[in-house]
């Protein structure tokens, strides 16, 4: 697990759900995420564009069969700053249940 | 989120043990079973993107718990047919292929479940802790 690591690109609900369907998977195709985010296509690319940008997802367009498919997958980058991102997350809310608990 | 077709992991068991049984048998057979194991990789893996818009790679990161135990048994399975074709006991190659088809397709079932418990927000099968990002939802459906 990485060193936790709050980001802001990440951090934002819509990012954090793209990035966290392309975790466990080598990319995703963007109807995919479209449709489990249900969210539209615009939506979806500024998303993707955010990311592209901040260097965290790779976006590919590949011909097949006469279409053009677009699918996304994290970056090494991507990768890292995500479990960071998640490590951040975590002792942020262990801290609020430890805090809690101690002034019960 | 689309699973795979119903027929995705039987065949995928198939084509490991295909590949098993391959590795313990004489030429020109072992080329005709190795080729036919990987065109039928090549064409689940286009399938399976198809269909699920998932993109399949080697060394997907997750599910982590299931992809060594099918690297060790295609792995153990490839080194037994080996062995058991090229040192006199023939009969033990279609007995191990048959084994690690079997695993192979039982594997894959539960990396396909894995895989879709973790994209539809069922949480982490390596952990316990806490989830971020995703959506509550049942899940279901690989390497």
């Amino acid at each position: 697990m990485s060193a936790p690591r709050f980001d802001e690109v990440i951090h934002a609900p819509q990012r954090l759900r793209i990035v966290a369907m392309l975790a466990p998977v080598a990319g995703l195709d963007f109807g995919t995420v479209r449709d489990a985010l249900e969210v539209s296509d615009s939506v979806l690319s500024k998303h993707l564009k955010v990311l592209e940008d901040a260097g965290y997802v790779k976006v590919q367009k590949t011909k097949r069969s006469g279409r053009t498919w677009t699918s996304a997958s994290l970056t090494r980058a991507g990768r890292s700053a995500y479990e960071g991102h998640v490590a951040a997350l975590r002792a942020i809310v262990d801290g609020a249940v430890e805090t809690a608990a101690a002034t019960e | 989120m689309r699973r795979g077709p119903r027929w995705y992991n039987p065949v995928y068991g198939a084509a490991c043990g295909l590949l098993v049984l391959s590795i313990g048998l004489p030429m020109p057979w072992f080329f005709v079973g190795v080729t036919v194991a990987l065109i039928t990789f090549g064409l689940l893996i286009r399938i399976y993107r198809e269909r699920t818009g998932i993109v399949l790679g080697t060394g997907n990161p997750r599910p982590r718990g299931i992809y060594p135990w099918l690297v060790a048994v295609l792995g153990i399975g490839a080194g037994a047919s080996y062995l058991d074709g090229h040192h006199g006991f023939p009969l033990g190659v279609p007995i191990v292929a048959v084994a690690v088809g079997v695993a192979c397709w039982v594997l894959s079932r539960r990396y396909d479940a894995a895989l879709f418990a973790l994209l539809e927000g069922d949480g982490d099968p390596d952990t316990d802790g806490a989830r971020a990002g995703g959506r509550e939802g049942a899940g279901e459906a690989r390497p």
